[in-house]
């Protein structure tokens, strides 16, 4: 595991809610879940070789908490650590009162 | 010390501003149409393998290209998205969304991002492949008609 996907996770777990990987369901509060993806996402090749490669995941908080002070902390945390990151999606579930965030990540090979 | 000039920007500049126009325009909607057609069957076909056998196919069909506009900035884009409901009357960008990013009951399948990452760089070379040629045709024919 690299160095910066287990920054990220002790970044998550300092925040408070549960930390799960892959996934979790029917959880009675605020979670955390992460994932990262298969294979590479993008690759740097110089000079005719592969110079680089970039392996991508995500970030998934769900919470019924309107403006959640979490997300603040996450934003905090993760900046701390120099992770590259950005939302992408805001979900409102009606069924559950779930608001659910996600955020996608990235590190380089080597981080 | 080692130095660097780089020169010939003006007159590439000059050739380029020739070239713009309506030709051009109807050039890039050309390749950009070619590479949304590419990118939306991609989205359509990861559609189908991330939903179950019994699935409707309500949410494939409802993969659609907007129509190409030039925005603030001067670019020609578009986008492919979800349109309409489905017969339950759930909006079809809601339930891609869920699919895609999961939910708190159900996992993510991300078949969006995946078949934009696995498609992107044969979008952009589909693209490319329209507009390049295109480019040099039209710097020819103004060649041509200039110097005749």
């Amino acid at each position: 595991m690299s160095k910066m996907l287990e920054a990220m996770i002790e970044a998550l777990k300092s925040i408070g809610p549960p930390v799960y990987e892959g996934k979790a369901f029917k959880q009675p509060g605020q979670y955390f879940v992460y994932a990262t993806y298969e294979g590479e996402t993008n690759q740097v090749y110089a000079d005719e070789a592969k110079e680089d490669a970039v392996y991508a995941g995500s970030i998934d908080y769900f919470t019924r908490v309107g403006r959640d002070p979490n997300i603040q902390k996450l934003h905090k945390a993760l900046n701390e650590i120099g992770l590259s990151y950005s939302l992408n999606s805001r979900q409102e579930e009606k069924e559950t009162g779930y608001i659910h965030y996600e955020w996608l990540f990235e590190i380089a090979e080597g981080e | 010390m080692a130095g660097l000039s780089i020169g010939g920007y003006e007159e590439a500049l000059k050739e380029f501003s020739a070239i713009s126009g309506k030709e051009m325009d109807s050039l890039i909607k050309r390749g950009l149409y070619k590479g949304a057609g590419i990118m939306a069957t991609a989205v359509k076909n990861s559609v189908e393998l991330n939903t179950s056998t019994e699935a409707t196919g309500q949410l494939k069909a409802s993969v659609g290209i907007s129509r190409i506009t030039l925005n603030k900035n001067g670019n020609w884009n578009t986008k492919i998205g979800f349109s309409g409901y489905d017969d339950k009357g759930t909006p079809n960008s809601l339930k891609a969304a869920a699919l895609n990013s999961g939910t708190s009951r159900q996992p993510k399948t991300q078949f969006l991002d995946k078949a934009v990452r696995q498609n992107r760089s044969k979008v952009i070379r589909a693209i490319k492949d329209v507009v390049d040629p295109g480019i040099y045709e039209l710097g020819v024919l103004r060649h041509w008609n200039a110097n005749r």
